[in-house]
């Protein structure tokens, strides 16, 4: 069933054809009679079709520049692949890939375990308040002195013994909560080292 | 190299992958290529109809449903012959490359199942069509800025999944990435409802 949490995921999954008989009959139905479900369909797949359009630009704009390199073989010839030169260039990159992961790593703090991201998820009548972010970076220290604490300004620091798939962030009347696993402790974005308390 | 193996690379999500695949394929397709331009009495100086078939493939090839089921140069074949069937019979002999996103988003419709459901823009009202021009849109996505774009082209575009998407942009998990990108495409479509409004 269509609700507002899970439209669109639904209109998603309809525009990619990839919704069940049930449901594609029920989002069939409701764009006949539901003038805002058409209208909020219509522009998912603008958005869409956006975003595909200004990928295959940007696609293109990839062939032209590497076809300025491209040795392309004469009417009747076999394909000639000009391959030494390729591998040349792979293994340099290669090697300046080694080189940066190794100065990457040697730039973090030997105890960080982890940097990414998650996910703020806004409960339903917390929802459009636009300053909340998308997503949220986060780094995981090890760090026996301040075992379970956080410290928020451009990124959320947490130190201590955290796994990454345990934690969501979430937002509600006006207060952001780290959840891991079941559990809520509020974050303030003050700069400031705290420890986690429910 | 083998068919297989250069549409491995076409999906690895590597770029270094990607570029290989890519010069490969242009050189040993480009027999046919030209083959297919003498044939239909085309001028193509900037190769534009090699490309646009290359960009056909790509969007094809990352598809999840994707099955070759004959040789990678005749799908390419009938893809580049399409494309310039398609072009030759809306513009001149002269190719130029300003004109071919709506002869590949015709050709990837007409020929190949992608996006294929009824054009929804006859269910909204001519003045609010105004408002999501291809331009108007653009620039709300631009707006928007990295990770939101990032998760956007990898999963409409690239096609990429989630749980691929959480481990390459570094989500703590598969269901943060997947409410991150709910998120990002929330804000665009209030974005784009604002506008009309």
């Amino acid at each position: 069933m269509i609700t507002e949490e899970n439209k669109t995921e639904i209109i998603d999954q309809y525009l990619a054809g990839s919704l069940s008989a049930e449901l594609r009959h029920e989002v069939e139905e409701r764009l006949k009679t539901d003038s805002e479900f058409k209208r909020d369909v219509a522009i998912q797949q603008k958005v869409i079709q956006t975003i595909q359009r200004m990928g295959r630009e940007s696609f293109r704009k990839e062939l032209a520049e590497l076809s300025l390199g491209v040795e392309l073989p004469e009417a009747g010839n076999m394909p000639m692949m000009n391959r030494r030169p390729l591998y040349y260039a792979a293994a340099a990159v290669a090697l300046l890939m080694v080189a940066g992961l190794f100065w990457l790593l040697n730039k973090r703090p030997p105890t960080e375990t982890y940097r990414g991201y998650v996910a703020v998820i806004e409960i339903e009548h917390s929802r459009g308040s636009s300053d909340v972010p998308d997503s949220i970076p986060i780094t995981i220290f090890k760090e026996d002195d301040y075992d379970f604490h956080y410290q928020w300004g451009d990124t959320l620091m947490l130190y201590g013994n955290f796994a990454p798939e345990d934690l969501s962030v979430t937002y509600e009347n006006e207060t952001y909560f780290l959840q891991i696993k079941n559990r809520l402790y509020p974050i303030l974005k003050d700069h400031t080292i705290h420890l986690l308390s429910p | 190299m083998t068919d297989q193996k250069v549409i491995e690379l076409l999906k690895s999500g590597n770029q270094q992958e990607k570029n290989q695949a890519v010069i490969y394929i242009q050189q040993k397709f480009f027999p046919m290529y030209r083959s297919i331009i003498r044939k239909r009495g085309a001028h193509d100086p900037e190769k534009a109809l090699l490309h646009e078939s290359l960009v056909v493939l790509y969007q094809k090839v990352r598809q999840q449903k994707f099955i070759l089921t004959g040789r990678l140069t005749s799908f390419l074949y009938s893809v580049c012959d399409r494309i310039t069937l398609t072009y030759l019979r809306e513009n001149g002999k002269e190719v130029k490359k300003e004109n071919m996103e709506e002869i590949t988003e015709e050709v990837l419709r007409k020929h190949y199942q992608f996006d294929n459901l009824p054009e929804i823009n006859s269910l909204i009202s001519i003045d609010d069509q105004s408002f999501l021009s291809y331009e108007s849109i653009r620039q709300e996505i631009q707006r928007l800025g990295s990770p939101c774009q990032d998760i956007l082209f990898a999963y409409y575009f690239h096609q990429v999944r989630i749980k691929e998407i959480a481990d390459e942009l570094g989500y703590a998990s598969e269901n943060s990435a997947k409410q991150a990108k709910f998120k990002c495409l929330e804000r665009l479509k209030k974005q784009m409802n604002a506008l009309i409004q």
